[in-house]
């Protein structure tokens, strides 16, 4: 199986040849061109490049289109601070008022240079490899773009104090995310990661979310022209897994936060996840493997599970003999039929 | 106190369903009969602390520590003169996000501190490790509380103390923020006095370390 019929096989929930892996590095690849996390991003090919060569090295089983998170915000005239070990944080909010979101226009995704850079790396990425490993865009969902539009305080406040901004809010931040995602799937990515962490339960009480962003994610992914994948980004979701099987999403990135297996007995979504992105600094290759099989143990069986991290972005600090040590011991306990699990106990 | 777990029991129900209405009601009909500081010491501060337990553990989501922190600072703000919370053997207090434009944790934390009588000052966020340590020397702080949501801010701490320590002055340090919810060994690699799991419990770290 290539990597393309392995992902459709566990997402059809069936069992393929081995648990698919996804290694969700983005920056990582700025070091194989020995170039800047700034000065990586600032090219499409570069990112396409750096995509490329991990998805070489590391034998998993997707490539990333993803940038960093703020590169949304940056398209709609808000800056990214750069620094030299992790992702950019989002500089000063493009919304410093609530009456800002009276005159808020946002621009097109086509009319973005940043965003067309995205597109490039895609359509690249597309080009090499064809149908065989799918290419996961990324949108953040106009429920937690907010956060970096406005930082989350004058967010908070806004959901609670001043309804009818925020629907106006909300309304811009759909069309807004229905379009960039649909120029991702266009572009060549396979599917979407639609990241909504305001939407877990470490941020948001299941009834604030059904009042507030239920709505806006079922009519925001059903008009988006692909497969998505909601994430928590590292929030925990086990008390919203009803709400999210019915926003139409077909897989759901979960948090280190939660245990998989109740996860996985308890959701009618596919799953994305959960491996400790910031443990994961420490392992050595015993621990790492011994991590691989928890995950497969509490979620492999009968596929509908693709291992990954838990927050979406693999941090800088993680050493690339970890990355390949997770690859190898997928490898070695992902082979489907998992009997593996029902002999030990470990 | 008499009642006390009563109190707690309808502020926190009041606080987690964001009924602003109804918690200052419950705090109004307090105030009648008990002294300030023995509300904030009886009441709140328990009242907030549990819930910032109840986020640690999944049965309380963000919004709502934001919320009842915010109420309870903007509660004691307005109903009081600011000098009747104050503790008298407050040690000199700043809190600040290092490195990181992420301040709801800061904001969180501060209003939460402050609902505990303690003054505080906020030195804001996406702050260098030289210009915060200088910061902290020039007003000559004792306990910096350091808010970080992103682990490359996380191990900036060190030099963060690296950095206080050429003060001579010994600057206590206290730690918050979500890597080290994914990970307790990273409490080990910093050079921090404390790391507070969440929000309230910085109130019983800051009584710690500063003996009171």
């Amino acid at each position: 199986m290539n990597s393309m019929e392995r992902v459709l096989a566990t997402l059809s929930q069936n069992e393929p040849d081995r648990v698919p892996l996804f290694l969700l590095v983005s920056m990582h690849g700025a070091k194989e061109l020995g170039l800047s996390i700034q000065e990586y991003f600032q090219k499409g090919e570069q990112v396409a490049d750096g995509q490329l060569r991990m998805l070489k090295k590391f034998g998993h089983d997707c490539l990333y289109n993803f940038f960093y998170a703020s590169l949304e915000t940056e398209a709609m005239g808000g800056q990214s601070i750069f620094r030299k070990n992790g992702p950019p944080n989002s500089g000063a909010p493009i919304i410093r008022n609530f009456e800002d979101i009276e005159i808020l226009e946002l621009p097109r995704p086509e009319d973005s240079p940043r965003l067309l850079e995205v597109l490039k790396a895609t359509r690249l990425m597309k080009e090499a490899v064809g149908d065989t490993v799918p290419i996961i865009g990324v949108v953040m969902s106009p429920f937690s773009l907010p956060v970096m539009q406005m930082g989350f305080e004058r967010y908070f406040d806004l959901i609670f104090q001043y309804h009818v901004l925020f629907q106006r809010l909300m309304a811009l931040n759909e069309e807004f995310c229905v379009a960039w995602a649909n120029a991702q799937l266009e572009a060549g990515a396979s599917a979407i990661c639609y990241y909504d962490p305001v939407a877990s339960s470490t941020i948001t009480f299941r009834d604030d979310y059904i009042k507030n962003g239920f709505d806006v994610d079922k009519r925001t992914i059903s008009r988006i022209k692909g497969p998505t994948a909601i994430h928590m980004a590292s929030g925990r979701c086990l008390s919203i897994l009803d709400l999210l099987a019915q926003t139409g999403t077909t897989m759901v990135g979960v948090s280190a936060e939660e245990d998989l297996k109740e996860i996985k007995d308890q959701s009618k979504l596919n799953i994305l996840g959960n491996l400790n992105g910031i443990r994961m600094r420490n392992w050595n290759a015993d621990q790492a493997e011994a991590n691989v099989k928890a995950a497969i143990r509490a979620a492999g069986s009968g596929g509908g599970f693709i291992l990954a991290d838990n927050h979406g972005e693999i941090p800088w600090q993680i050493q690339e003999e970890t990355l390949l040590s997770i690859s190898k011991a997928v490898r070695q306990w992902g082979k489907y039929p998992l009997r593996w699990i029902h002999e030990t106990t470990e | 106190m008499e009642n006390s777990e009563l109190y707690q029991s309808r502020l926190k129900t009041a606080l987690l369903s964001l009924d602003r209405i109804k918690a200052k009601l419950i705090l109004e009909d307090l105030i009648t009969t008990t002294a300030p500081t023995e509300v904030v010491d009886s009441i709140m501060i328990p009242v907030l602390e549990s819930i910032g337990s109840g986020w640690e553990d999944g049965r309380v989501a963000l919004t709502q520590v934001y919320a009842a922190g915010q109420f309870c600072e903007q509660w004691l703000d307005t109903a009081f003169e600011d000098k009747l919370f104050v503790k008298k053997e407050s040690p000199k207090l700043a809190i600040a996000v290092l490195e990181d434009f992420h301040s709801l944790g800061k904001r969180i934390v501060y209003s939460i501190v402050k609902g505990g009588g303690y003054q505080i000052q906020d030195f804001g966020a996406g702050i260098s490790v030289d210009k915060l340590a200088n910061k902290v020397i020039e007003e000559d702080i004792d306990i910096l509380l350091v808010s970080a949501l992103m682990l490359p801010s996380v191990l900036r701490i060190n030099n963060l103390r690296q950095a206080l320590e050429q003060s001579g002055k010994k600057i206590k340090i206290i730690a918050g923020g979500a890597p080290f919810r994914f990970d307790a060994i990273l409490k080990e690699e910093i050079m921090a006095d404390a790391v507070a799991n969440n929000a309230s419990e910085v109130i019983g770290i800051i009584e710690h370390l500063s003996g009171s």
